[in-house]
């Protein structure tokens, strides 16, 4: 029978009221009962009735509580899906949540990533979490050796996930994979910079992060190397363009939080790289293009865009360095002009007074080795001098160098004292720290055109050597010199 | 069933609501078992709003109902019996006559003989050769099987005994099953008359 009855019901349950018929009926059936109303008295006898009725307020209890319990229910699942790894975001290594940080929401947003340029972007974000947790840690004083191995495989890790993703675009496509390498080798040069500059503060507990840092930055650039002719150039050119852009975009965005001395800095910078640019188009139109030298200079350009570019989006970063530590100021031809000029007046002054304290001398055999080393240095000044006129900066650089390292010898061998009488060379100095008289030193020598500004800046130069008398000019000219090594030439 | 005349504390709004869920609870059921009875779609939507429009009066006039589902079933078995007086005057009647004084025998009563004689058929045959069938026998199949209701609640609505029920539980599904044989057995002789025809021709 059951069986019957199953088929049969079954059966019967294929007739059912149309959904539209069902609303129809219901629709006739309310406007019955709004017709034909429950009686006036049935309603006031509730109201009369209702509130004095105890199974009645149990009822009106026991629904709310079902409805308070769903609400709580709905309300704990809600923040555990939401809430908790929103609050976990904040959390460092050691605390409760940082587990869901780090193994829920980073590897949700790992498998949310769907190219593999974005997975590189986001293991260097990834990487520089980690570090800037570490220097939180630090600054609390609560980076213990634990959680510094844990940062520094960490960092490790998302190093070599992102040089993997490298490889899995050099798969497909070996030009975007050089771009990314890039992009991932100037991120972690701006890591370094950090930690290095953290490292000044708390050399011993950042030192192991540091290390692997430096590692993987070393690596980066060994892998780069590898892929020499490419990027193509045209691909260089674009990235900049896109990454300036950028750069011009943020910088306007932070005008109005930035201090001056920091706009002035970044404006000088990229300036700079701009001028790079340029100058990396012009040698491609060339007859002869140095091929490996404009991309050089490109690559040079992207890196330190997007270092600017971490400079200005990233807090952690902006806290630690100053903009110099990063992107070292590039001096024009005009400013190293100027430097040429400066340290061959130095020379003078030193040769002046070694030329002067010659004649007291008494031993024959420094005689002689002074007036060889006099010689030198009027060899070298005019030749540095010829180079300056004939545009050839970088010999006239070196030849001064050589002029003055020689002349300071010399004054050492005759005990002759230079404080008293050279003057501080201000200019090399604004240079490397970009106040505001070099700006407007730039937007002069942008007015004036390249060349024939050379002997308004050299007076300028020599008027504030007149103003300004003081101590060793020696290390600040070398100081100068190695930023410059550092710093990207110009070729 | 309708707990009349108790005129307690109603609450009006939870009366409105009682009365709306019941519809949505039993509106479909209802419509099935008219459209069942009746064999028209149009004619089982009115007597579905019929039925809920008299359970409303019913409930305006101070009537509480406990159980919603027995006492529209009522209402519409009256309203289902009322439209055949309209369609056929008289016929129902006499087979009421006619049945009334059939006691039935043991076997006709037994819940298990009913059982065994339901296992004999194809429900879903049974569903298309229902319509064929008396009402007073379909009335009570439909109940049992489409419904579920128990035969005490079947007695209840029909206000015939239980015997009764039983009995007619049991001759209708009997008719069925002969209905059913009967056509298995057309079908069978059209098919042998086709091969015949496929023959001679």
């Amino acid at each position: 029978m059951k069986r019957f009855g199953q088929q049969l019901k079954k059966k019967s349950e294929t007739i059912r009221l149309r959904a539209s018929e069902r609303a129809d009926l219901r629709e006739r059936l309310v406007s019955y009962m709004e017709y034909h109303p429950l009686p006036e008295s049935m309603k006031q006898q509730k109201q009369a009735v209702a509130p004095q009725l105890v199974t009645e307020a149990y009822r009106t209890i026991s629904l709310t509580a079902s409805v308070y319990f769903r609400g709580a229910v709905g309300a704990i699942v809600l923040f555990v899906v939401v809430g908790v790894p929103l609050i976990a975001e904040r959390s460092l290594p050691g605390d409760v949540l940082y587990p869901i940080k780090v193994q829920f929401n980073e590897e949700v947003r790992s498998t949310l990533t769907l190219s593999p340029y974005q997975k590189v972007e986001w293991e260097t974000e990834r990487l520089g979490r980690r570090i800037a947790e570490a220097r939180l840690l630090a600054s609390e004083g609560k980076l213990t050796e634990e959680f510094e191995a844990e940062v520094a495989e960490a960092v490790k890790a998302h190093s070599d996930a992102a040089q993997e993703s490298i490889e899995e675009i050099r798969e497909t496509d070996a030009e975007e994979a050089a771009i990314a390498e890039i992009a991932f080798s100037s991120a972690l040069e701006v890591q370094t910079a950090v930690i290095q500059a953290e490292g000044d503060v708390s050399s011993t507990t950042v030192a192991v992060i540091a290390e692997v840092v430096e590692e993987e930055s070393a690596e980066a650039n060994e892998n780069r190397t590898e892929s020499e002719n490419i990027p193509s150039i045209d691909l260089l050119l674009a990235r900049v363009e896109i990454e300036t852009t950028r750069a011009y975009e943020l910088l306007e965005s932070v005008r109005s939080i930035a201090t001056p001395s920091e706009i002035i800095d970044i404006e000088r910078r990229l300036s700079d790289i701009e001028r790079n640019v340029g100058a990396a188009i012009g040698e491609r139109e060339a007859d002869d293009p140095d091929e490996p030298g404009v991309r050089n200079l490109l690559r040079d350009a992207l890196q330190n865009t997007q270092k600017l570019i971490s400079f200005m989006t990233d807090i952690n970063v902006r806290e630690t360095l100053v903009v110099q530590d990063l992107v070292p100021v590039e001096l024009t031809i005009e400013e190293r002009t100027q430097v040429v000029l400066l340290t061959l007046d130095q020379t003078a002054v030193l040769e002046n007074g070694v030329r002067a304290a010659l004649n007291s001398l008494e031993d024959e055999a420094v005689v002689e080795k002074v007036v060889f080393g006099l010689g030198i240095i009027e060899e070298q000044t005019n030749a540095a001098s010829s180079s300056l006129q004939n545009g050839e900066i970088e010999s006239a650089e070196a030849a001064s160098s050589e002029a003055l390292a020689v002349a300071e010898d010399l004054a050492n061998v005759v005990g002759f004292e230079p404080n008293a009488v050279v003057p501080e060379p201000e200019i090399i100095e604004e240079a490397a720290t970009s106040t505001e008289e070099t700006a407007e030193e730039e937007v002069n020598t942008e007015e004036t055109g390249t060349e024939e500004s050379e002997e308004e800046d050299t007076e300028e130069a020599e008027e504030e050597i007149v103003e300004e008398v003081s101590q060793p000019v020696t290390e600040e000219i070398i100081e100068t010199e190695t930023q410059e090594a550092v710093a990207p030439e110009t070729t | 069933m309708a707990g009349k005349g108790k005129t307690g504390p109603i609450d009006a709004g939870s009366q409105d609501d009682r009365f709306l869920k019941a519809f949505e609870d039993y509106s479909d059921a209802l419509f099935r078992h008219a459209s069942m009875r009746l064999s028209d779609r149009e004619r089982a939507i009115d007597v579905v709003h019929d039925t809920y429009t008299k359970v409303w009066t019913y409930v305006r006039n101070g009537h509480e109902i406990d159980n919603f589902r027995p006492f529209l079933y009522k209402v519409l078995n009256n309203l289902i019996i009322d439209e055949y007086r309209k369609r056929k005057e008289g016929s129902l009647d006499e087979l009421l006559e006619q049945e009334g004084v059939d006691e039935g025998n043991f076997d006709e009563l037994s819940e298990s003989s009913m059982e065994a004689l339901a296992a004999t058929i194809d429900g879903r045959k049974a569903f298309t050769v229902l319509e064929a069938l008396p009402d007073v026998y379909r009335e009570v199949i439909i109940l049992r099987f489409v419904d579920e209701l128990g035969p005490k609640e079947i007695s209840e609505l029909i206000e015939e005994t239980e015997n009764v029920v039983s009995v007619r539980i049991h001759r209708g599904l009997a008719m069925l099953r002969k209905k059913i044989e009967a056509e298995a057995e057309a079908r069978e002789e059209q098919r042998l008359m086709k091969q015949a025809k496929a023959k001679t021709a």
